[in-house]
C-alpha cells in the first residue's frame, strides 16, 4: 500500500480535496517542481502535456491580443490547477500560461492524470467542478474588465493574488501588474502611490505589501467578493 | 528615445519616478491622455476629490515641465 501522500502535494487545495486514498495512489505520478517567475508553461495552440498544481507560486493565463499584448484572464494559485481539462481528452492550450510568481508546483503528465480520470469518478468530478469554476470566473472578469475602473480592478487583483499565494507580500513589478490589467505602467505607478497614501498597501521596487485588507476591499469592485465565494468554495465529494 | 515623466497633482503629488521612453512630445501627449482616461474612467473623484482639482503634469528628462492639463478636460475613458 502506498503510504500517506507527500504533504507538499496537499498544499494545493484541489489535490487536498481528493479522497485521501486517491491522492496516495496519484502520488506516484506526481512530481515536485520549483519554477521561477516568468517560466513559460503553455503557448497558445501547443499541446497540454503536463498539468500544474501550484503549491505556493502563481500562474497567469493570458490571451494574446494585437500579436504581442498578453492580457490576463485568470490567476491560478494553490486553490487551482492549470491544464486540468486536458485529462478529459487531448487538448491544445487556448491561452498562454506563465508563472507570474515563482514557487513550488506539483505536476503530473496529462496522460497519467487522464488514466486516473478514466478510472475514478472522484477525479472526473474534480475536473468538471473546477472547469465550471474557471468558466464562471472568466464570465465575471469579462464583465469586470468592461465596466469597472482601473483603481477598482487593481485592488481586486491584488487581493486575489494575495489569496492565490497565501501571502500579503506580493513579489510583483508595476510593469507586470500593468500588463496583467491591460493599463499603462504610469497608471499603476500613480494608483500604487494613492493606495499607499490611503494606508492600504506599501510598495517598493518589485514588491507590494498589503497592509490593510479592509481598506483594499473598500476600493475593490464587488467582483472580488463574488469570485472569492465562487473560487474558494471547496470541492468536496 | 527621450524619457517623459507623468505626475498627477493637486495638494497631493503622485509622481512618476521611472518615466516612460517615447519618441517625441506628441507621443508623450498621447500617453498622458491614455493614462488620464485610465485613471478617470467613469469616476467623478480621485482620493475623494473632484477631478477638476487634479492636474496632469508632464516633464522631460531634465525635469523641465513640457505641458499640463486639468484632468476635468479629459473626457471619461474606457478600459484599454
Amino acid at each position: 500500500m502506498v503510504t500517506t501522500s507527500n504533504p507538499n502535494h496537499e498544499d494545493n487545495r484541489l489535490l487536498a480535496a481528493l479522497p485521501r486514498e486517491m491522492l496516495a495512489l496519484m502520488a506516484r505520478d506526481l512530481r515536485h517542481l520549483s519554477l521561477s517567475q516568468g517560466h513559460p508553461i503553455y503557448e497558445p495552440g501547443t499541446p497540454i502535456d503536463d498539468i500544474y498544481f501550484p503549491q505556493s507560486g502563481m500562474i497567469s493565463l493570458m490571451v494574446v491580443v494585437d500579436d504581442w499584448r498578453g492580457i490576463e484572464i485568470s490567476t491560478i494559485g494553490r486553490e487551482g490547477a492549470v491544464g486540468l481539462h486536458a485529462a478529459l481528452g487531448k487538448r491544445l492550450s487556448f491561452t498562454r500560461a506563465v508563472t507570474q510568481i515563482g514557487g513550488r508546483f506539483s505536476t503530473i503528465r496529462t496522460s497519467a492524470f487522464a488514466q486516473h480520470a478514466q478510472d475514478f469518478a472522484s477525479v472526473r468530478e474534480l475536473i468538471i467542478r473546477y472547469t465550471e469554476n474557471l468558466w464562471a470566473e472568466a464570465q465575471q472578469l469579462a464583465a469586470c474588465n468592461a465596466v469597472h475602473d482601473a483603481p477598482a480592478r487593481l485592488c481586486r487583483w491584488l487581493l486575489h493574488v494575495a489569496d492565490r499565494i497565501g501571502s500579503d507580500q506580493l513579489p510583483l513589478t508595476q510593469e507586470l501588474i500593468a500588463q496583467m490589467l491591460g493599463v499603462r505602467r504610469t497608471t499603476v505607478t500613480i494608483l500604487a502611490q494613492a493606495l499607499q497614501q490611503r494606508g492600504a498597501i506599501k510598495y517598493a521596487r518589485g514588491r507590494i505589501t498589503i497592509v490593510d485588507r479592509d481598506k483594499l476591499m473598500t476600493c475593490a469592485c464587488e467582483c472580488y467578493t463574488v469570485l472569492t465565494k465562487q473560487k474558494l468554495s471547496p470541492v468536496t465529494f | 528615445m527621450p524619457m517623459y515623466y507623468f505626475h498627477l497633482r493637486n495638494q497631493d503629488k503622485f509622481t512618476d519616478p521611472d518615466g516612460t521612453e517615447l519618441v517625441d512630445v506628441e507621443a508623450a501627449r498621447a500617453h498622458a491622455l491614455v493614462v488620464a482616461r485610465e485613471l478617470k474612467f467613469k469616476s467623478d473623484t480621485f482620493m475623494d476629490e473632484a477631478w477638476s482639482r487634479w492636474f496632469m503634469h508632464v516633464q522631460d528628462g531634465d525635469g523641465t515641465e513640457l505641458f499640463s492639463f486639468p484632468m476635468s478636460d479629459v473626457e471619461n475613458g474606457s478600459n484599454n
